[in-house]
């Protein structure tokens, strides 16, 4: 025998010994093939927790595991809240509440949940928690019996049921010192690693059934291509939110399935309406031709590779407190007229403001990576008449913006947030409201406002938000653009997955998962 | 007669100068031209080398960021050859307190690693150009103090300095006739080596988002922008990856070559920390 096959026969059987190896460890790596074995399912979410108490947490990783529950839940289909942990609540005048707190419910460790309980844990939110305290505006707290609690808001506050549904509202015993939270879900943590690995096992004494599954290990990975790969490789059975990017080649995988849901977030532009150029910003025509100059559907088909819906208001979508998009023109000649009628200078297609070529800064951030892109689109556009946009990358915009003087901003914020729209619109155009960075205060819109934080009659607040969504939309204060969906992947064999609208008011991990 | 023959690298560097100067002329389309119906094509006869996650052409965005990238890693080597050489100078030449004082803050920097400097001064001052380029120099500046601070310890005694002096001549005078040509050589020969980790710099800065703004088609900016394409298209990183891997190594083999010439080891301890 020659060498030459020699050496070729030992290279092709190093190869398929080296092949047969990594398959093994490829099979061996599911850890759910052996019969009678616990089910274990593995999820990949996003960000992490950086604590473990769940009442401060910055993050949903906790309310995501299924392991602790709020009072008041929030549908994923209809965006209608639930009593949860609550049985039910009333109030007569939206700031003296009664709770009846659900029976039969146990803490982990074995402790009932009564009304002391929650009132304990709300207690440790508002004293640990300012955003809660902002959130919940509680006044005071009673126990009026085992299951009766008593909250009186310091106003006339609606808005206290929805905003029970926040992470940060969970239900755990507050009164235990163990390293772990306490809570009352279908999972509870064996292990909890805010920055690692978490185990959850199931919670055999769950008041609402028994779940599927046996445990879980949840990790949370920041790097959407690791975790991509971790599910092509087969060391995730789930992951939330695949980048846009990966979802083609996901969807090309027969082993896997892509799950898409319209998301409760919107991506918009945000005008400075007191900045170097705020008459320009205050004049409704030149708001007006800005937002022409964005082509919509472009974005969603060429940004986000369709994984979106394309947005004129707040709240778009068929809500019932969406407002019917009054369909303006949009295009170069479309925002030409609009800026000749907001008094600039139009010869030759191109804008000019007091004789001079108009150049504004565009400030955008990386965390969402579809931003940046839609910056870029509209500099492209802005260009074709004559208007220079200067982009500017910002590490952390809400720390950004209100230390510079921007133009417009790259945005995205949940404004169905809650099953109300109350957070969302305080937040965005309420004086010194978090995140209206363009500091607009309209006075009509301030007044809506006001009136609809004290509308006690849920009809009439779904018509006031739907009022109030329309006349952002009419006056085009800010520019929506897009409703990007929310997205999950998971391996064939995972049953039960429900892809949340939002990673922020939804449990993840739920007692209906399984695995075939 | 015989003829000696130029080394490959010689028209290899030839070739990218030419690339550099030319790119923006040379490029088919222009860089930042936005045409998502063009998205992620692969390479055409129209977009040779195809086009990026915004239809842009990529042979255009990597012949046009040639000059951004080499462009503000030439501009941040001068701008710290000319605060390092002259500082380095007067240091080595005046003594004492000041030159204690000089080295002390050269020490300070130079036991701080470039890039974990370069990335905190890059965050804190936010990205942009010009913070950039700050940041840079001032990591950089510290390597041409000490380097000619050397080199002036080692000549200033020399009996031709002394009686050049002692002929009246002013301390600026001897320093430019008689210190400053014992200086560019191994100065220009330790730019050449450095400009390679100053381009990997620049390019790792832009590629975490601290450096240049978008649209700008700066290498390592589009390594980060064709990172999350990386499964449908990696020409998107491939091609600008390989772009800076070329210059670099023809940056270092440059400076190889004027090392050798003006006889300077890497080991040699004035330069050792320059080329760690």
């Amino acid at each position: 025998m020659s060498p030459r096959p020699r050496v070729l026969r030992t290279l092709a059987l190093t190869l398929a010994l080296g092949l047969a190896v990594l398959t093994g460890c490829s099979a061996g790596s599911g850890g759910n093939a052996a019969p009678g074995a616990p089910k274990t399912l593995r999820f990949v979410t996003v960000y992490p927790a950086n604590t473990t108490d769940p009442q401060l947490v910055h993050t949903a990783f906790i309310l995501n595991s299924g392991t602790t529950e709020t009072l008041v839940g929030l549908d994923p289909h209809s965006l209608k809240l639930y009593p949860w942990l609550a049985e039910s609540w009333e109030t007569e005048d939206a700031q003296h509440w009664t709770f009846r707190i659900r029976q039969g419910v146990t803490f982990h460790n074995g402790a009932p949940l009564d009304a002391e309980a929650v009132r304990a844990a709300l207690q440790h939110a508002l004293d640990v928690n300012p955003g809660v305290v902002a959130a919940l505006k509680i006044d005071s707290m009673t126990v009026v019996d085992d299951h009766t609690l008593s909250i009186a808001t310091t106003s006339v506050y609606p808005a206290l049921v929805s905003n029970l549904v926040h992470y940060n509202t969970v239900i755990t015993d507050v009164t235990d010192t163990g390293d772990v939270p306490m809570g009352t879900g279908a999972f509870r943590f064996e292990s909890f690693d805010p920055a690692g690995r978490s185990v959850l096992v199931r919670n055999d004494q769950y008041w609402d059934g028994r779940a599927k599954l046996d445990r879980v290990v949840m990790t949370a990975n920041e790097d959407s291509n690791a975790r991509m790969l971790a599910l092509q490789a087969g060391d995730a059975d789930i992951i939330y939110r695949p980048s846009l990017e990966s979802i083609p080649t996901l969807r090309a995988d027969p082993a896997i399935t892509v799950d898409s849901v319209t998301g409760t977030r919107v991506y918009h532009l945000q005008f400075n309406y007191v900045g170097r150029h705020a008459a320009l910003w205050n004049n409704r025509d030149f708001r007006r031709g800005i937002d022409a100059l964005v082509d919509r559907q472009s974005i969603v088909d060429g940004i986000m590779a369709g994984q979106g819906t394309v947005a004129f208001n707040p709240f778009p979508g068929d809500w019932p407190f969406s407002p019917t998009p009054l369909g303006r023109a949009h295009g170069t000649e479309a925002a030409l007229q609009h800026f000749k009628a907001a008094g600039l200078e139009v010869n030759d297609g191109k804008v000019t403001h007091d004789g001079k070529p108009l150049t504004m800064q565009i400030v955008t951030y990386i965390a969402r990576p579809e931003l940046p892109l839609i910056a870029q689109l509209l500099r492209e556009s802005a260009a074709q008449v004559g208007i220079t946009l200067n982009i500017q990358v910002a590490e952390n915009i809400d720390e950004y913006l209100p230390k510079t003087d921007f133009d417009i901003a790259t945005y995205s914020v949940l404004t169905i947030s809650r099953g109300d729209g109350a957070f969302f619109l305080n937040g965005a155009f309420g004086k010194g409201g978090a995140q209206n960075h363009g500091r607009l205060a309209d006075p009509a819109l301030l007044a809506k406002l006001d009136a609809y934080n004290t509308e006690i009659d849920p009809a009439t607040r779904i018509r006031m938000i739907k009022e109030i969504g329309g006349y952002i939309e009419e006056q085009q204060f800010n520019s929506y653009l897009v409703v990007p969906n929310e997205t999950a992947a998971y391996r064939n064999g995972v049953t039960g997955w429900l892809t949340p609208g939002n990673e922020f008011e939804f449990p993840m991990i739920t007692k209906d998962l399984d695995l075939a | 007669m015989t003829t000696r023959r130029l080394p490959w690298g010689v028209f290899a560097v030839l070739a990218v100068l030419g690339l550099l100067m030319l790119g923006p002329v040379l490029a088919p389309h222009s860089p930042e031209a936005v045409d998502l119906s063009q998205r992620l094509h692969g390479p055409s006869a129209q977009h040779w080398l195809g086009t990026d996650n915004l239809g842009r052409d990529l042979l255009s965005r990597v012949l046009t960021g040639a000059q951004i990238t080499v462009g503000l890693s030439l501009l941040a080597l001068a701008l710290s050859i000319l605060i390092g050489v002259p500082l380095g100078l007067l240091s080595g030449w005046i003594g004492g307190r000041f030159d204690w004082a000089v080295m002390r803050v050269v020490d300070t920097f130079i036991a701080l690693p470039d890039y974990i400097v370069a990335i905190i001064l890059s965050g804190l001052l936010g990205p942009g150009f010009v913070n950039m380029l700050i940041a840079i120099l001032v990591v950089k500046w510290v390597g041409y103090t000490r380097l000619t601070r050397s080199l002036v310890m080692q000549e200033k005694h020399r009996d031709y300095l002394m009686i050049s002096t002692l002929a009246g001549g002013s301390t600026g005078r001897v320093l430019r006739q008689h210190m400053v040509p014992h200086i560019v050589g191994p100065t220009l020969a330790l730019a050449t080596m450095d400009i390679g980790k100053v381009i990997l710099l620049v390019a790792s800065l832009s590629f975490i988002g601290m450096g240049v703004q978008p649209p700008s088609p700066e290498w390592g900016a589009m390594l980060n922008d064709g990172r999350a394409y990386f499964a449908q298209a990696p020409q998107l990183m491939i091609i600008p990856g390989l772009a800076i891997f070329v210059v670099v190594a023809l940056a270092s083999w440059l400076g190889d070559q004027l090392m050798r010439r003006h006889t300077i080891s890497a080991d040699d301890e004035r330069i050792a920390h320059v080329l760690a």
